[in-house]
């Protein structure tokens, strides 16, 4: 099996997404460094934390005027994103991306983990984009589809953020699909019905199952 | 080894509500039926329990949702993710099955006895073997034990079957009920009965030789056992054991046809007492029956005056009977002396009663003129079928059957034909034992139909109440045959030591056969949920309440007639 640590510790800092400004044992921020490059909501993430990658699902993205205090609401431009770029070439530097992952996994000595880790993040650590490999082994155990993570999502999640919860599913599911044959889709859905039921979050299921049906 | 089952799990239980049990699996709700036995396994101590009621507590909102999705969706993808989450469900307990056991009994030491505890939490739950059955139940030894149904297995795949006796000494010690809709199988049962008594006196089971005596509406005793559509399906107890029976039918048609004894009623022996006994079935008036006395009073004065006055010398016990019942023959050639009677009558009856008593007089004669066309009332003197049946019962060999041929279903008959005959057995086995006379028999009365003697309003004025209130110590017993024991009298159905209780469907009918079971609340889903030839039997004669499939009937007679002829042989065997 490869050897994710050092596959990812490979990656130049480059190439990474950005780097935790905040963190505590269920999630994670981190600014983007590049909004060209900026992920995508319920992406995975990981975190290079040390001899640890900390795995994240993006459950929130905020994009904001880097000062927000001094600069005030940003007044309107009437331009493209192209003509802005052109016009204002340093606008990107008076912007910033922050995105929040919830933690769902780990790495460590060549196994993965879906729990939470003993250790958290810490700020600046670094945050790579997660390889089609990296999720597939991310979900796949001693060669059983498992997705066991949802109910650590959804009870991360504040009140509001909880009743939308199923439009997050939604989103997430048409994300991992792109992993996955059909097959495997269906037992990895098996996984995630059973740690709902594990987890008291049943009455998700259904919503689940309309959404799966409907990918 | 041969490991038990487990089919679940206790989850609750209470003395009073019965034990709940969690089923291991929730397709189970599909292999264990209803009424089953099955046994407990505590942590000191086996329960035997019935299976009064199965349901599924848990996921009606996830099936109606997943329900809605398959159907708002309909496709392979969406009917296979549904099938996969319903195992899911029912493997994670989102979808949860359970049973709902009466206690039955207990295991002590060394014995069984009621229960009076309740087995503990997550006590592990499998059907009962046969071991259990017959811990609890004893054996079946064709002696005093027999069998005469099957314990209904709780795992629908098993063919095991397991009898359940049911002691035949206690059961003709007292009077005993047989209750059931029609078609449920209680005629079969009866007659089954009935042929295990005959066995049991071959095999001198009994301390006293019992005899029966059968009102056989439907000639299914005496003749054919019909199946639930009314075909012929096999003999009745009376063929099978032809020579143990002394079978009439006041169906003469039908008496002649089979070769059976006709039965007949001569118009002298009946007593105004009979009438009385009919007045609800025909309809006579209070008016009618309060006169009946005063009528035979008036009329025998003046036909014994007219009759002395014209010099006619008619040999006559009871000469009103005979007017009652239009049959004065040796005056139909002197119609001036018959108007004259008849005038006289009227007179007498206008100035010593009321000019009202003749009309009551006319209405309830002519009510009674149906009595005159049926085969069985014979104008003939002498002495009738009643008399011979009650030598036969009393001090005879045979038990009798009645076959009631196409008076069956005529309850005018019927009821007459019966009253009549307990009004014999009543007024004899009282005499006898006035005479401090011990009875040789005893004697079970089987009566179909009972509600229409034993009635809360009847019963206290009916031969039969008499019988089954006052008799039973002297060895005569009912065994009372319905559809609707709602409508007999509540101290009748508290009289019976046993009951055979077959499918009932109205409430007032199942209230009023379990009124005696310890948990009848929980019974009542048992006895609705009986299917045709299921039983709960209950009372002195098994230990333990339970519901049986009754042994097919012919497998039956077979066995009946092969323990018959080996006791026959055993018989001739000198000093047996």
């Amino acid at each position: 099996m490869t050897d994710w640590l050092s596959k990812i510790k490979e990656i130049s800092v480059e190439d990474s997404l950005g780097e935790v400004v905040s963190s505590s044992n269920l999630s994670f921020k981190f600014q983007v460094y590049n909004l060209k490059r900026s992920p995508e909501y319920s992406s995975i993430v990981i975190v290079l934390a040390g001899d640890i990658l900390i795995n994240g699902v993006i459950t929130s993205i905020q994009m904001n005027p880097k000062d927000a205090l001094a600069l005030g609401t940003p007044s309107p431009l009437k331009r493209t994103r192209e003509q802005i770029e052109k016009d204002y070439a340093d606008i990107k530097d008076k912007l910033v991306m922050t995105c929040e992952a919830v933690i769902i996994g780990y790495y460590e000595n060549g196994k993965f983990y879906q729990k939470i880790p003993r250790q958290i993040p810490w700020i600046h650590d670094l945050v790579f984009q997660a390889p089609s490999q990296y999720i597939r082994d991310f979900h796949i155990m001693n060669n059983n589809y498992k997705l066991s993570y949802l109910p650590l999502v959804y009870n991360s999640l504040s009140k509001e953020e909880k009743i939308s919860f199923s439009f997050f599913m939604d989103t997430f599911i048409g994300y991992i699909s792109l992993f996955f044959e059909k097959e495997e889709m269906d037992k990895i859905i098996r996984s995630i019905q059973e740690s709902l039921i594990l987890n008291g979050l049943d009455y998700l299921i259904e919503n689940l199952n309309e959404i799966y049906i409907n990918l | 080894m041969n490991e038990k089952i487990r089919i679940g799990q206790v989850i609750g239980a209470s003395l009073s509500n019965g034990i709940f049990v969690q089923l291991s699996r929730s397709s189970f709700v599909e292999e264990i039926p209803s009424n089953s036995l099955v046994v407990i396994q505590g942590d000191k101590r086996k329960y035997l329990g019935l299976i009064a009621d199965i349901s599924l507590i848990k996921g009606t909102n996830h099936a109606s949702k997943l329900a809605n999705i398959e159907s708002r969706f309909p496709s392979d993808k969406s009917r296979n993710l549904t099938k996969n989450t319903k195992e899911l469900f029912s493997s994670y307990g989102v979808f949860s099955s359970a049973i709902h056991i009466i206690p039955l009994s207990q295991t002590t030491k060394n014995s069984t006895e009621d229960v009076d505890t309740i087995p503990s939490y997550l006590s592990a739950v499998s059907p009962a073997t046969k071991d259990d059955v017959e811990i609890f139940y004893g054996k079946v030894d064709n002696r005093l034990n027999w069998g005469i149904g099957f314990v209904k297995s709780s795992l629908k795949e098993s063919e095991e079957n397991i009898l359940i006796p049911i002691n035949l000494d206690v059961l003709v010690r007292g009077s005993f009920g047989i209750f059931g809709k029609a078609g449920t199988g209680k005629t079969m049962l009866g007659n089954i009965i009935a042929g295990l008594i005959i066995l049991g006196n071959k095999t001198k089971s009994f301390e006293k030789e019992v005899k029966l005596l059968i009102f056989d509406m439907h000639s299914e005793y005496g003749l054919k056992v019909k199946d639930h559509h009314g075909r012929d399906y096999e003999d009745g107890v009376g063929r099978i054991f032809k020579n143990d029976f002394l079978i009439l039918s006041p169906d003469h048609t039908l008496a002649e046809e089979y070769g059976l004894e006709k039965f007949e009623i001569k118009i002298e022996n009946i007593t105004e007492e009979y009438i009385i006994n009919v007045k609800e079935v025909f309809d006579l008036s209070d008016a009618f029956i309060n006169y009946l006395y005063d009528y035979k009073a008036i009329y025998n004065e003046i036909f014994e005056k007219i009759a002395k006055k014209y010099g006619i010398n008619i040999d006559l016990k009871n000469p009103w009977i005979h007017y009652l019942f239009d049959d004065l023959p040796l005056l139909k050639d002197n119609r001036k002396t018959l108007e004259e009677i008849e005038r006289e009558f009227k007179t007498a009856i206008r100035e010593k009663i009321s000019p009202g008593a003749i009309y009551a007089l006319s209405s309830g004669k002519s009510k009674l003129k149906y009595l005159i066309r049926v085969d069985f009332i014979s104008k003939n003197s002498g002495e009738d079928s009643v008399k011979k049946i009650i030598n036969e019962l009393f001090d005879g060999n045979r038990s009798v059957i009645i076959s009631m041929g196409r008076y069956g279903d005529d309850l005018r008959a019927y009821t007459f034909i019966a009253n009549i005959i307990s009004m014999k057995i009543w007024n004899t086995a009282v005499n006898r034992i006035m005479k401090g006379e011990e009875l040789k028999y005893k004697i079970i009365i089987f009566l179909e139909e009972a509600h229409k003697f034993l009635s809360p309003e009847g019963y206290y004025k009916n031969p039969f109440g008499d019988i089954a209130r006052e008799l039973r110590k002297r060895g005569i017993l009912l065994c009372i045959i319905d559809q609707r024991p709602s409508q007999i009298a509540e101290d009748v159905i508290a009289m019976l030591w046993n009951n055979f209780v077959f499918s009932l469907t109205e409430a007032k009918d199942i209230t009023s056969v379990t009124r005696n079971l310890k948990f009848s609340s929980l019974f009542e889903s048992v006895i609705s949920n009986l299917k045709r030839r299921e039983a709960l039997i209950f009372g002195e004669m098994i230990k333990i309440p339970a519901v049986v499939t009754i042994v097919d009937y012919k497998e039956m007679v077979k066995f009946l007639k092969r323990v018959y002829e080996n006791q026959k042989t055993l018989v001739e065997i000198p000093g047996y």
